[in-house]
């Protein structure tokens, strides 16, 4: 059946039913297919399939679908409203859903928080070349178009830049406010014209490697508090702790530091620890190496912060 | 669990949240007829003008031609202080998101159907008063820049869309349009006959055609220019009977004549116009009629259906 055939059909059921049925959730489901592969952040690991598609939109309906309904049925006139409106709902949740990942809450703390709060930030206005873009007062407007290596590098160069401590089990750390708009400032210096937010974003993700990293979904809470155990029973090592290790454990969510103590262990032991199949505990493994390759220092302390944060993480 | 038990386990979730309260028959049942349709502020109204339908509050009462109105919806995704959220009295579990900054003047012809009311006290939000007891803001007061929703933008889009589609109106009074100014078209007796052999219609529909008292059809306009020469220049409705259209009374004639004769909303309604401005010069010299009476009198006969 086509697509019209499909909207004609739906229209109908909303229109005599009440309610959507067959051919309302056939369109739901098609419709959710193709907006998904515009939200590249929720893409999974291995692509979506009719399975991911399907779950998706059972988690659409559970939250949505009360007022999807009474939407489709008050305003659901024709077959083409019929799926304009289905598919603006379907963008709107996966836009909800793109905006609880790491990326996503990295735009919101600049857009929120940032850019527009700050008198030093100014937005280049419509009809301007840039428009849109943000650029720091004093400075030229006209879009940066160079590397962003230079601009990760002034990210990082900015002083007195510290991890906020991971504030509850889901979120992701940053930084201070202040430290914040101390980098944003110096970031659009570096440019030397304006930038897109998408561009902030990717730079502050670089800068805060960590809090770029999607949820840890590996780990549920049970297993972090079984992981945290067995862990209690390993004999550690006794370091001194500096600044760079605590740079790097306020980074890791509490099931990240339950894993390290195993990152060196047999994949089987990993498996056992997670509860979980040896390909996800590979990923898990592989992922969090990752993470503390860029997180730790790259100098000759790097062993030593390394060894430091196995042994608290295996005290915690 | 194969792809039908999935299909029909989200068939099963779409039952559960079923609003057969508020389908056209439900609707028409509680409302009534047009007379008794609630065209007052406090009113949710859908509004639609071909293939854009969306659901708006009154925020006042309507002059001839138009009323100020505010958006509302059931999307509230990326709403902040600027939008209220209040229970949707007719909706099970619905809340509906009122859109205060999203305030606009539209062509009472958009209105099609009236599907609840909303307390008072919401229209006052709207006009910078508290928030009323039983509602709350949708969100936290954001700067400006970064007041992103995805709601709000496609409701503005919607709305520019439709102000944008309604035609506007022409001031020609009745006495102007009645007294035949224009340039008339003066066939002969052999283009007459001519005309009614080729159109297959009787003399008096071809004399409104060539008297230009309606809009000559595509096939029409080629039969005038083949055996006249020329195309009559079509004298407008009257403004008042235009008015008259604009009322939300006739909406459902309008939008059933469109469906009959597969055209859009605005060539329905001047094809509606012209025809019932067309029966009403041919009964009656009155120069103030009562276009109400006199469309309801053209929509009868043509079998046409009412609110």
């Amino acid at each position: 059946m086509s697509a019209d055939d499909l909207a004609a059909r739906a229209c109908e059921e909303v229109q005599t039913l009440g309610r959507l049925d067959e051919a309302c959730v056939k369109l739901l489901c098609a419709l959710m297919a193709e907006e998904t592969r515009r939200v590249a952040v929720l893409r999974p690991p291995g692509g979506w399939d009719l399975d991911e598609v399907e779950g998706l939109v059972s988690e659409f309906f559970i939250k949505k679908g009360q007022r999807l309904t009474a939407d489709l049925v008050m305003i659901g006139v024709t077959p083409e409203v019929v799926g304009k409106v289905m598919r603006r709902w379907i963008r709107n949740f996966l836009i909800d859903r793109a905006r609880d990942t790491p990326l996503g809450r990295i735009r919101r703390k600049l857009e929120e928080d940032m850019l527009g709060q700050h008198p030093e930030f100014l937005q280049v206005p419509p009809g301007e070349e840039g428009a849109g873009r943000w650029y720091l007062a004093g400075q030229p407007s006209y879009p940066y178009g160079g590397d962003f290596t230079p601009l990760i590098e002034t990210a990082y160069a900015v002083p007195g830049v510290k991890a906020v401590r991971w504030s509850g089990p889901r979120r992701p750390p940053l930084t201070s406010d202040a430290s914040l708009r101390a980098i944003v400032a110096a970031v659009l210096t570096a440019a030397g014209g304006s930038l897109e937010v998408a561009q902030l974003v990717h730079v502050v993700a670089q800068r805060f490697p960590a809090a770029a990293e999607p949820e840890d979904v590996t780990i549920d809470d049970d297993t972090f508090d079984r992981a945290t155990h067995m862990g209690s029973d390993d004999p550690g090592f006794a370091f001194e702790t500096g600044e760079s290790i605590s740079a790097v454990l306020d980074q890791l969510s509490p099931s990240q530091r339950a894993l390290v103590p195993y990152l060196d262990r047999d994949i089987n032991v990993v498996m056992e620890v997670l509860n979980v199949g040896r390909s996800r505990a590979y990923e898990a493994v592989r992922h969090l190496k990752g993470l503390l390759d860029r997180l730790l220092p790259d100098d000759e302390t790097r062993g030593v912060v390394y060894a430091a944060v196995v042994e608290r993480c295996s005290k915690t | 669990m194969t792809a039908d038990d999935r299909l029909q386990e989200l068939i099963g979730l779409a039952h559960t949240a079923a609003q057969p309260q508020l389908t056209e028959l439900a609707l028409r049942e509680r409302f009534g007829r047009p007379d008794g349709w609630p065209l007052r502020a406090g009113a949710v109204w859908r509004a639609r003008w071909d293939d854009i339908a969306l659901l708006v509050l009154l925020v006042g009462n309507p002059t001839a031609t138009t009323v100020a109105v505010t958006p509302v919806t059931f999307d509230d995704t990326g709403a902040d202080a600027d939008t209220l959220l209040v229970a949707f009295p007719s909706g099970r579990g619905a809340t509906l998101a009122v859109w205060r900054t999203l305030r606009r003047d539209l062509p009472l012809a958009l209105l099609d159907r009236p599907v609840d009311e909303l307390p008072l006290a919401v229209i006052a939000w709207t006009a910078g008063g508290p928030v009323p007891d039983d509602a709350r803001l949708a969100g936290p007061a954001l700067p400006s820049v970064a007041s992103r929703s995805p709601v709000r933008a496609d409701l503005e889009d919607d709305l520019d869309a439709l102000i944008a589609a309604v035609p506007a109106l022409r001031p020609v009074s009745s006495r102007g349009a009645a007294t035949g100014t224009r340039k008339r078209v003066l066939p002969t007796e052999e283009q007459f006959a001519a005309l009614v052999a080729r159109l297959g219609v009787s003399l008096p529909v071809v004399l409104d055609l060539v008297d230009g008292k309606r809009e000559p059809s595509p096939e029409e306009a080629a039969a005038l220019r083949d055996i006249v020469g020329i195309t009559p220049e079509v004298t407008p409705p009257p403004a008042e009977l235009v008015i008259e259209m604009y009322h939300p009374r006739w909406k459902a004639t309008v939008l059933d004549l469109a469906r009959r004769r597969d055209m859009k909303e605005a060539a329905a309604r001047a094809v509606m116009a012209s025809e019932a401005f067309a029966l009403a010069a041919r009964q009656t010299g009155d120069q103030s009629p009562d276009w109400r009476e006199r469309l309801a009198r053209w929509a009868d006969a043509e079998g046409l259906g009412r609110s």
